[in-house]
């Protein structure tokens, strides 16, 4: 590809399920392109500078720091970001736990952690405490809800992975 | 950040084509240093040039002989992920393991790794720094809690005194790992391979580069050797919280034995020094002898010795003492008295 910008160039990505067509300088970060060019702002700008996790998105299904990519590294890609959780009205299961175990203090940290969660139990629906621990290691709560947000990671995992147990006969016919 | 172009390289000729030609370019793949030090203004490129899409560059290949192959554009995530990695080189996989969080080992690429940029606050703040052009290393005489104990000669100020912020480094010293360094105009089968250590360099007034690399230079391939038949690797890293920090001090250690003697041993530390710091004079000592304790005490005091402490990091020579002690542990048998 050849050089764009440094004034602002069109890139096309996915997110939420919609695509969208932004004109953004190539030193725009997804963060801000998120936020500003497309009013989502469950992603929080914290730190900016990879080291909080506030602004955690699924980027082609991995958890990223969206303050340390650039919308223009986007183009063609698949963007999921906290307000595309919800399926035909119902929470998702990290959400659904989150509530349960009133996870959320401040309540600043909360999109992060839920998207590092969701990115980890699509990735590894038998996720393991040790996992999650893992996991949420790349987001603060310096409000120090982390004994919640753990035992709510337990939870969504128990049901994403009951679910994923009763959908593998259909898939794979074996059965367990 | 101030404006800046981009490019999503097609090939490594084009990346490296541009890079060395164009003033104010930067290579640019994972982002998750390059980015911060653009935040701060302590870089100011005027062109990115994304080399993250060159598939050729991100692979695990292994290598006649037993070692195995990585492109430098592999992610900290892949290599964690790969079983090999853990099976045979679980220094590797454990250093990958400790860097960073999850969130950036997705994005942070091996190459990028070893060329990221020290975390000395002089530099990436707007204190003076031999790194910014300036005439003395603030550090040196000034808050240096986390800086090094080996490799400077002197604190006048005329060397930094930073230390390598990476954990895989260490580890790839210790299993003696090599880079291949890609120069531009030169065909694959010319690009060479150098020992890891060779690949920093320490920053002076009159050369004020972390590494040895060229514009235009790009690391493309780490190859780790296959271990002795029967070594034990580990990697230990001590922080300042339990999770997402730099090592105050780190070790690696891959030993081989021989029945009850120290048939080979390779001791490499981080947090300590500009480039992994091997402990050769420690390695040497323990070649065919017999594990005991007076041996490990040897060896730690070995390990430790030439530390020059610069004010505010002496803690850091106990805690490399220990760290050590700790790894020889992991490494040869505790039945053996140690």
């Amino acid at each position: 590809m050849e050089r764009r910008g440094p004034g602002p160039v069109p890139v096309r990505m996915t997110v939420n399920g919609v695509t969208y067509e932004l004109t953004v300088p190539p030193r725009r970060t997804l963060l801000d392109a998120l936020r500003e060019d497309l009013g989502l702002t469950g992603a929080k700008r914290v730190c900016d500078e990879g080291t909080c996790g506030a602004c955690t998105v699924s980027l082609d299904g991995q958890a990223v720091y969206s303050c340390l990519v650039l919308a223009v590294e986007c183009e063609g890609r698949t963007v999921e970001t906290v307000e595309g959780l919800i399926r035909d009205g119902e929470l998702h299961p990290v959400q659904e736990a989150f509530i349960e175990h009133d996870a959320a203090q401040c309540g600043f940290c909360t999109p992060g952690q839920i998207m590092a969660l969701k990115a980890l139990l699509d990735q590894n629906p038998r996720a393991s405490l040790e996992d999650i621990r893992q996991t949420v290691a790349g987001n603060l709560c310096r409000c120090g809800a982390y004994p919640k947000i753990i035992a709510a990671g337990l939870t969504a995992a128990g049901v994403v992975a009951a679910r994923a147990a009763a959908k593998a006969p259909e898939d794979g016919g074996a059965g367990a | 950040m101030k404006p800046f172009a981009y490019t999503a390289a097609t090939s490594l000729d084009q990346a490296q084509e541009i890079l060395s030609e164009e003033w104010g370019s930067r290579l640019y793949a994972g982002g998750t240093d390059l980015l911060t030090l653009t935040k701060r203004g302590t870089v100011s490129p005027d062109h990115l040039v994304d080399i993250k899409g060159l598939a050729d560059f991100r692979y695990l290949r292994h290598l006649t002989g037993g070692g195995l192959a990585i492109g430098a554009l592999t992610t900290l995530a892949e290599l964690e992920a790969n079983r090999t990695v853990h099976r045979r080189f679980p220094a590797l996989a454990r250093s990958i393991a400790v860097t960073g969080t999850p969130q950036l080992r997705n994005r942070a690429t091996v190459g990028g790794n070893l060329c990221q940029q020290p975390r000395c606050w002089y530099y990436r703040g707007d204190f003076p720094c031999l790194l910014h052009g300036d005439e003395v290393c603030g550090a040196a005489k000034g808050e240096n809690a986390y800086h090094a104990l080996f490799g400077y000669e002197s604190a006048d100020g005329n060397r930094c005194v930073a230390v390598h912020p990476s954990d895989p480094a260490v580890a790839l010293s210790a299993l003696e790992a090599e880079v291949v360094v890609a120069v531009p105009g030169e065909a694959p089968v010319n690009w060479e391979a150098t020992p890891i250590d060779d690949l920093f360099q320490q920053p002076t007034k009159d050369f004020p580069g972390t590494t040895i690399l060229n514009p235009g230079d790009v690391v493309v391939e780490i190859r780790v050797p296959e271990q002795p038949k029967g070594s034990r690797q580990v990697y230990l890293k001590a922080m300042d919280r339990a999770a997402w920090a730099f090592a105050l001090v780190s070790v690696a250690a891959v030993a081989t034995l021989d029945g009850n003697r120290l048939a080979d041993l390779r001791l490499a530390l981080g947090g300590v020094a500009y480039k992994p710091w091997r402990a050769r004079h420690a390695e040497e000592i323990a070649r065919g002898h017999v594990v005991s304790p007076e041996l490990v005490d040897e060896i730690v005091e070995l390990a430790a010795e030439g530390a020059m402490p610069l004010g505010a990091n002496e803690y850091k020579v106990p805690l490399l003492k220990g760290l050590v002690r700790q790894a020889l542990r992991a490494v040869t048998d505790e039945s053996r008295g140690i």
